[in-house]
């Protein structure tokens, strides 16, 4: 089920391309959305307005992501593993992600037991790293026919509980995924069986994930691929 | 005037949709080349616009999908791209098979541009 496939090296410069690539793009909708606002009625103005303001965040994300990628490979910073509601994560992130996912006219579900145990991680890092990469997969969504329901979810299996997010009319492997890895930063479509851009998210969610230590790997989940990390249930709250 | 805007980027297509809707235009974002094809059949474009980069298709094998139909033969296109290296797209060859009449890179494209390269394009057409 996990790949074996070497995770997206955070030390290497190709992410900086990557995530540089996937700034631009955010700065090039600002740009635009900024040029027709003046010429537009109230209504319409206000909402684009909150478009800039969206996608900055949303960008802000990304590059807050990314830093935190350079401290822990760095070793600046290290993961502070405690043991960790998933529901309430997964709350928290789907707030952060729901604006974003609302510009592009995606509606972002939520799919987290209750009754899921606590895992051991790092709150601020895992965090992130959903973000980033629920970042790719509203995008890679609105770019297809099917466009609608982007779904982070989280389920357990007998290797843990696995973390991601997921959607239909793409399909996700564990060798695109590899391919996607090969090209991050080198080419400007490293994943284009997904999305049209480039997929910094994903490559900046590799290296956070890495760090805790887990691993992205495509998954199916109610008929629905997607991109997940598997994370250990937290022994110790278990036996309680 | 009917533009057929092929464009993956939802949120900058609706700034461009936005933006010559100001300038005149009647513009349908498609998000994706079958969904392009989808619109030009039920409402022939006046011209095309296209993204170079798309997930699955890109913009040349959409265009090249397009000129297949003999009825859309005649429609201009201009594709967007935001590749800088996209100059070696400015060949003839795009002009006489896919009916090209300019390549703009999209850090560089203002809405404004865009729309003056739609009006300058349907101008030669004679429109």
């Amino acid at each position: 089920m996990v790949t074996s496939a070497k995770h997206t090296d955070p030390d290497d410069s190709t992410l900086f391309v990557s995530v540089a690539d996937g700034v631009s793009r955010a700065l090039l909708q600002i740009s635009r959305a900024a040029e027709v606002a003046p010429g537009l009625k109230p209504k319409a103005r206000q909402a684009q307005l909150a478009a800039i303001h969206d996608i900055s965040q949303a960008s802000l994300q990304l590059l807050e992501g990314y830093a935190l990628t350079l401290r822990l490979q760095s070793g600046h910073e290290q993961p502070e593993l405690a043991p960790l509601s998933i529901k309430s994560l997964l709350s928290d992130t789907a707030q952060l992600l729901s604006p974003y996912a609302a510009q592009f006219n995606i509606q972002l579900e939520l799919d987290v037991s209750a009754r899921l145990e606590p895992i051991l991680s790092d709150r601020n890092i895992l965090q992130a790293a959903l973000v980033s990469l629920g970042q790719v997969f509203i995008a890679a969504h609105s770019e297809t026919e099917e466009r609608g329901v982007v779904r982070l979810a989280a389920h357990k299996t007998r290797y843990g509980i696995v973390v991601g997010l997921y959607g239909k009319g793409v399909e996700m492997s564990n060798s695109a995924l590899r391919r996607a890895r090969a090209l991050g930063g080198k080419a400007f479509q490293p994943y284009s069986g997904f999305v049209s851009g480039a997929a910094s998210g994903v490559f900046v969610a590799d290296g956070l994930l890495h760090a805790l230590p887990a691993q992205l790997h495509a998954a199916r989940y109610h008929n629905a691929a997607g991109l997940a990390a598997t994370l250990p249930v937290c022994q110790q709250l278990e036996l309680v | 005037m009917h533009i057929l805007l092929v464009e993956p980027d939802t949120v900058l297509a609706k700034s461009y949709v936005l933006g010559l809707k100001q300038a005149g235009f009647s513009p349908h974002h498609a998000v994706s080349a079958q969904q392009a094809i989808q619109y030009a059949d039920e409402q022939m474009p006046d011209v095309v616009v296209v993204s170079l980069e798309m997930a699955r298709h890109n913009g040349i094998e959409f265009l090249y999908e397009f000129q297949s139909y003999p009825e859309w033969q005649a429609i201009p296109a201009i594709l967007l791209t935001s590749l800088p290296t996209a100059e070696a797209l400015k060949d003839d060859i795009l002009h006489e098979q896919l009916n090209v009449h300019a390549v703009l890179l999209r850090s560089q494209t203002s809405v404004a541009d865009l729309t003056r390269a739609i009006q300058r394009v349907m101008q030669r057409q004679g429109a």
